[in-house]
């Protein structure tokens, strides 16, 4: 060892010994810090069990079915069931609108417009991602709702026929469907930033050698850019959906807040876990507030799951485009 | 810390002989020195942080801190410690006090009642009147019209619309609702038959994140009625409707006699919880009312014990004058002289 030191340029005035233990310093920092983010996600975990254990064991198995939230009622009733379904239906709603508008402003950003357009569209859309979530509230309050009636209106006049748009209850306003549109917004800047570096980071090789097999622009995003892009994609969408999965102020000052499994969307209701969370804490009673913390422990499961899902997809999405 | 440690009262903390009615407003009767932290409901938020105001004006080096964190999350912090009292909108509930027992005995006391008013949003009808059943019936969705012959028999001369009525309620959990509700469920028991609770599973109509989402939506939905603290109402320029009592009479929620008429018939059991006598045939009474609690150790040491002892008798007493300019109504003799027995209980030492 100390012949291969002897024997590197070293210049100077910089011994060898200082340089290791820098290194060292250097190594020991980087370690601790990283594992400071196991530790405190491991301590979190443990928290979200430890003070949701006694909500967990007074509601049984029937906390994953229940559907009503009365956990300082007498008898205690309360669930997860159709916060989950309200979660998961409106996350998933805003990706199938925000995914191929996200999708495609990437497309056109880095294969279609030139950089003085691409260059100040991409700063807009980027700005849409900096607006603080209890602006999108209010603005979803004062804003969204009222200009939303006519259309769901019209939604429902003439597609009652999908479950997704049928409203028996004839009311409109603060529906799951202006969540989604909510989320729809807040996600689209994410997913938009990510495919457009992922886009950026297909090699020049490989859009070349498909044009120079005579491919039009279209073929050439078809065949070359999006199956090399495709598990980036993916990531990148699944980290749209870990934001609107826990996305909680903008749509708990939307949202109706009833505790029903339903498909109909443009009825006044809907819930979601961290909504539910952030219009219950303040005024729950002992019950109530492990009982909170139990739902935060599903949530966090569920982010948990998504992002593992999304990390897959992303390595999976590298070694395909490896082989390729 | 410094302050906290030098703290010491100027004056005893003798029970006030001053009558809420003649005293000036807003000057504590005795003055204490130090740092005091409160939290819990937001329903008398706007008011704690004008005595806290008027208080620190009036006697310098004391300064109250108050935090609008939600009833259970205040009684909560109290439980745990990290506040000098805790302030609810609904009564301690057995889970509470179990909690709070092993740390101590303590004193629940009224302190702030207000007026809970029903506003609307209907073109062309501005002195609506309603009666406890039509009320419970709009809300329990079994009036869906407003031109139901229970409400136009009630309003007669008025031309009400064919409008279908649109329910607001809060989406969030309140100890608002919880009062209004009990109105419901003890003035019409046959219709509203969902009892009394912060987050009753409501048979239908639209829910809003507090009492601003509330008004928001009841102003941007035509046929729309929804209930809020008479501070909201009055801010919103919406028209509220004038509520029939047990004596046949129709009264505005924006009477603070009508809520103080109410009020003062109310019983206080020995644990500090207001039972609102909604039958009372005062006929200035407006019966959706509600009172608020504070709760607070009754050991205290002698800092910050001075001080929460002289700000909480400053609040029940001559602070309530503080109350009509913000919604509030001031509470009725009895319901005083009760609170400042309860203060006075308190032990500092």
């Amino acid at each position: 060892v100390t012949a291969t030191i002897e024997s590197s340029p070293v210049p100077p005035g910089l011994t060898v010994r200082r340089r290791t233990s820098s290194d060292r310093i250097f190594d020991r920092l980087s370690m601790s810090a990283a594992a400071l983010v196991l530790v405190l996600i491991v301590a979190i975990a443990a928290f979200l069990i430890w003070k949701s254990w006694p909500a967990l064991k007074l509601a049984g198995w029937d906390f994953f079915t229940e559907t009503q939230w009365q956990p300082d009622a007498n008898p205690a009733v309360f669930g997860i069931a159709a916060l989950v379904w309200g979660t998961l239906l409106s996350a998933f709603l805003s990706l199938v609108i925000a995914v191929p508008v996200a999708v495609g402003s990437a497309l056109l950003l880095v294969e279609v417009a030139p950089p003085a357009i691409s260059r100040p569209v991409g700063y807009v859309i980027e700005l849409l991602a900096a607006v603080p979530s209890v602006v999108y509230g209010l603005w979803g309050v004062y804003v969204l709702v009222p200009r939303l009636i006519p259309f769901e209106k019209w939604l429902a006049a003439n597609f009652s026929w999908i479950p997704l748009f049928n409203n028996p209850s004839n009311t409109y306003g603060r529906s799951m469907f202006v969540a989604v549109v909510i989320l729809t917004i807040m996600v689209l800047p994410i997913i938009v930033a990510l495919a457009r570096d992922i886009l950026r980071s297909v090699p020049a090789a490989d859009r070349e050698a498909a044009m120079a097999l005579g491919a039009t622009r279209w073929e050439v995003i078809r065949l070359a850019v999006l199956p090399y892009a495709r598990g980036g994609l993916t990531g990148s969408v699944m980290l749209g959906l870990g934001r609107a999965l826990g996305e909680t102020i903008a749509v708990a000052m939307v949202l109706s807040a009833t505790f029903e499994i339903t498909w109909n969307i443009l009825e006044p209701g809907g819930n979601t876990i961290a909504a539910n969370i952030a219009t219950k804490f303040g005024e729950a009673g002992p019950v109530g507030q492990e009982a909170l913390v139990a739902s935060g422990l599903v949530l966090f499961a569920i982010t948990l799951a998504v992002n593992m899902a999304a990390r897959f997809f992303v390595g999976r999405g590298v070694k395909a485009s490896g082989r390729a | 810390v410094a302050a906290a440690a030098l703290a010491s009262a100027c004056g005893s903390s003798s029970k006030g002989s001053s009558s809420p009615t003649t005293a000036a407003a807003g000057a504590p009767a005795s003055c204490a020195t130090g740092t005091l932290t409160g939290a819990g409901s937001t329903f008398v938020q706007n008011l704690a942080l004008q005595w806290s105001k008027n208080y620190s004006k009036a006697c310098s080096g004391a300064t109250i801190n108050y935090q609008g964190v939600g009833s259970g999350a205040g009684v909560t912090q109290l439980t745990n410690g990290t506040v000098n009292f805790g302030a609810t909108d609904v009564p301690l509930t057995s889970a509470q006090s179990d909690l709070l027992q092993p740390k101590g005995a303590t004193v629940q006391v009224p302190w702030a009642s207000g007026g809970i008013a029903l506003m609307y949003n209907l073109s062309g009808v501005s002195n609506l009147k309603l009666d406890a059943d039509t009320i419970a019936g709009i809300f329990a969705g079994k009036i869906t019209k407003w031109n139901d012959p229970a409400i136009t028999a009630l309003n007669q001369g008025a031309s009400l619309p064919s409008t279908t009525i649109s329910t607001v309620h809060r989406s969030d959990s309140s100890g608002t609702t919880a009062a209004f509700t009990l109105y419901m469920s003890k003035t019409s028991p046959t219709t509203w038959t969902l009892g009394s609770s912060k987050t009753p599973t409501w048979p239908g109509g639209q829910g809003a994140k507090g009492s601003d989402g509330v008004t928001a939506t009841v102003g941007q939905t035509p046929g729309a009625i929804g209930y809020a603290e008479v501070s909201y109402a009055q801010g919103s320029g919406l028209p509220v409707v004038q509520v029939k009592n047990a004596s046949g009479q129709f009264v505005s929620a924006q009477s603070t006699a009508g809520v103080q008429a109410t009020m003062s018939t109310a019983t206080i059991s020995s644990a500090g919880a207001v039972t609102v006598d909604y039958a009372t045939t005062n006929p200035a009474a407006y019966p959706i009312v509600t009172a608020t609690y504070v709760v607070a150790f009754k050991s205290q040491s002698s800092s910050p014990g001075n001080l929460l002892k002289s700000f909480l008798l400053y609040a029940v007493g001559t602070g309530q004058s503080a109350g009509p300019a913000l919604g509030y109504s001031p509470l009725p003799q009895n319901v005083v002289t009760f609170a400042e027995q309860q203060i006075n209980t308190i032990a500092v030492g």
